[in-house]
């Protein structure tokens, strides 16, 4: 195929069609010399922040991986000692801790959340709109003022350990949680509703068959913001869980900056190993995110 | 199934106002009206999806009205469909006896059955959003055929279909309902051409207030009130004020600068002549025409033609006669043009009267007609 050149550019292109009829492409809209030089101006200031965010992960990944790391970016003498180290003994423990904690924590809070936000969404409850107001508002509330009656609390119960704690998680990443589920369901039309309702389904039917399959990239996005929550909490657990076995990795995290010698290797090892559940939980929702509302041909109009 | 007296209140307006109702075993009917006339707010009440605020809702001798919607012997066609998404065509038909628990070892053969019926077996296993709007319109009805039902409840089905799917599921649903003998169909729709098509009677909504239930034919013939006369037949009657008066057993009408005589069959049909005579004259578009070369000078009226639509089949023009505008239907050829000077009659019995004040109908209906539509 030719490619149509405009010999007499004042003019515009013609369109008409070729000799043997066929259509003719009219030539191609190249970016101008200003809009090149802006774009490269543009790219290079972008470049030059995102370097700066990129220069820690850089020492994070190398460090980990050097027998004789220190806190700058060097050449690596490469060595997987730091990984065997951090993989071992009370180390490994705490890791399972945070993965107890955050597990526990997402499972309450995901299950309470939906039957919360399902009420919200759908039935008529009395001051719905200052109920909702005042869940978003404690969605804000910093941790850091309630943790200290709430350590009393536990402590007169006798609750200082990891399964209380993880309650105490799920509870306040709850009002986000339900907040963020109830503008999802809202989303779901009614009608899947009442039709499945006209079918005698019972509302525990409706949530498992229809609502919950229907909201679930949003169910998931607040089961992992919950998750998150609790697998990078620090204050709370470190508060709340009197036994030293029972903390989980960030407090663990913590204490190598105790020790008379800091090893740089081996929090780097272990940071990495710490994000690693975080890493693997957005890869696997990304595809649920990406698909988003699967409600493409159950309503129209 | 009957409405009895039944009002439906939001806030304290009145969307449903004592609607009393019959709806016979195994007929077709047609809920029609303009949005906002209540018609799907009626129809959630037979469905169990709204309660009435006042008075009660019967199916058979049996008071449903408390009853809640899925224990009623009723299925339901969304406008929106409400195919679930998230499950295949199968499973969508499977969700109603699933979740009632009925037993598992027919349900393969009633799914067959059903999506054989509808013309959807090679569908079975799409999921909803890989379907036409016809096949999910299918999808749709078979959900709700799969319950064997005794009434069927739809809402504006074919409202999201393309014109021309639109007359061929018309034509589908039709015959749909004369295969299941003994169910009866409500329908509802805001399309009156649909609703003369399809229903063996047409009840006729506005404002929440049930104007009048009849056959096709007899809404078209004998409209109860100008709402009624407007709202049933394409293009829009033509409703003019005009004068009557009636001595010795004769009419005489006159509208828009025309005077006629009307035919003796109408005449006998009028109940009682208004004191000053003063009438609003109906004239369908198909009964005003050109005028023919004879006829004395009285039954014609001059007209200037302002807007001409060919509907492909029809031309009709909308002309200014006066200061009144009025639709009539034009010969194909020669074909009229805008600004075209017309001269105008009307067939004389074929005009319908109805009161200025109250709006309804002057004409008694045609005994011999009567008895046809009560049956």
């Amino acid at each position: 195929m030719t490619t149509h050149v405009d010999t007499n550019p004042g003019n515009p292109p013609e369109l008409d069609a070729a000799a043997d009829g066929s259509p003719v492409l009219p030539p191609e809209n190249r970016p101008t010399q200003s809009t090149a030089l802006r774009s490269l101006t543009t790219n290079t200031v972008l470049g030059g922040i995102g370097l700066l965010f990129v220069a820690p992960m850089l020492w994070l990944l190398l460090a980990s991986v050097d027998s004789h790391a220190s806190w700058g970016i060097e050449w690596p003498h490469f060595s997987l000692i730091n990984f065997k180290h951090v993989l071992t003994g009370s180390l490994l423990h705490s890791l399972l801790n945070s993965v107890i904690l955050a597990v526990i924590s997402t499972a309450i809070a995901s299950i309470a959340g939906v039957f919360a936000a399902y009420s919200f969404s759908r039935r008529k409850i009395p001051f719905k709109g200052p109920l909702l107001l005042f869940i978003l508002f404690s969605s804000g509330v910093p941790l850091t003022i309630m943790v200290i009656p709430v350590y009393e609390i536990f402590a007169r119960f006798g609750f200082l350990s990891l399964f209380p704690t993880a309650v105490f998680l799920s509870v306040t990443s709850l009002p986000f949680e339900v907040y963020l589920m109830k503008n999802f369901i809202d989303a779901v039309p009614i009608d899947f509703e009442e039709a499945a309702r006209m079918e005698q389904a019972s509302t525990l039917q409706i949530l498992r068959r229809v609502i919950i399959p229907l909201a679930m990239p949003g169910i998931a996005a607040a089961a992992i913001f919950g998750f998150v929550n609790a697998w990078g909490s620090f204050i709370v657990p470190l508060i709340l869980i009197s036994s030293n076995s029972q903390q989980p990795a960030p407090i663990a995290l913590y204490t190598f900056l105790t020790l008379p010698k800091v090893e740089f290797g081996n929090i780097a090892a272990y940071s990495l190993v710490f994000c690693i559940p975080v890493f693997v939980l957005y890869a696997a929702s990304a595809r649920l995110f990406r698909e988003g509302f699967v409600l493409g041909g159950g309503v129209k109009g | 199934m009957r409405f009895d007296h039944v009002w439906k209140l939001f806030e304290g307006n009145a969307v449903v106002s004592d609607l009393d109702l019959k709806i016979r075993e195994g007929e077709f009917l047609v809920l029609v009206g303009p949005s906002g006339c209540g018609k799907t707010t009626s129809l959630r009440m037979l469905a169990g999806l709204e309660r009435p605020s006042h008075g009660r809702i019967w199916m058979g001798d049996k008071d449903v009205t408390d009853l809640p919607t899925g224990q009623r012997d009723v299925s339901m066609v969304f406008q929106s469909y409400a195919l679930y998404p998230n499950m295949s065509v199968k499973k969508n038909l499977a969700f109603g006896p699933k979740v009632r628990k009925e037993p598992k070892k027919d349900l393969d053969r009633r799914i067959n059955e059903v999506a054989d019926l509808l013309g959807i077996r090679q569908l079975l296993n799409r999921s909803p959003s890989a379907l036409s709007g016809g096949q999910r319109q299918r999808v749709a009805l078979g959900r709700a055929l799969i319950r064997e039902p005794q009434v069927f409840l739809m809402d504006e089905p074919l409202s999201n279909l393309d014109a021309a799917l639109r007359v061929q599921m018309r034509a589908e649903l039709i015959r749909l309902h004369n295969r299941l003998e003994n169910t009866t169909t409500v329908y509802v729709t805001h399309d009156q051409v649909e609703a003369l098509t399809m229903g063996d009677r047409v009840a006729v909504l506005k404002d929440g207030v049930l104007l009048q239930v009849d056959s096709a034919n007899d809404l078209y013939e004998y409209p109860e009130s100008v709402f009624v006369g407007e709202f049933i037949g394409s293009p829009k009657m033509n409703v003019q004020p005009g004068s009557l008066n009636t001595s010795g057993g004769v009419a005489n009408i006159e509208c828009l600068g025309v005077r006629t005589t009307l035919s003796p069959e109408i005449t006998g049909r009028i109940e009682a002549t208004p004191s000053g005579g003063s009438v609003l004259v109906g004239i369908r578009p198909h009964d005003l025409h050109l005028a023919g070369e004879s006829g004395p000078e009285s039954e014609r009226v001059q007209g200037l033609i302002d807007i001409v639509e060919h509907t492909g089949t029809e031309v009709f023009a909308t002309i200014d006669v006066g200061d009144a505008k009025v639709i009539a239907r034009l010969p194909r050829t020669p074909l009229p043009v805008r600004g075209q000077k017309v001269e105008l009659a009307f067939n004389a019995d074929r005009v319908l009267l109805f009161d200025v004040e109250s709006r309804k109908s002057l004409l008694r209906r045609d005994s011999e007609r009567e008895k046809v539509s009560i049956r």
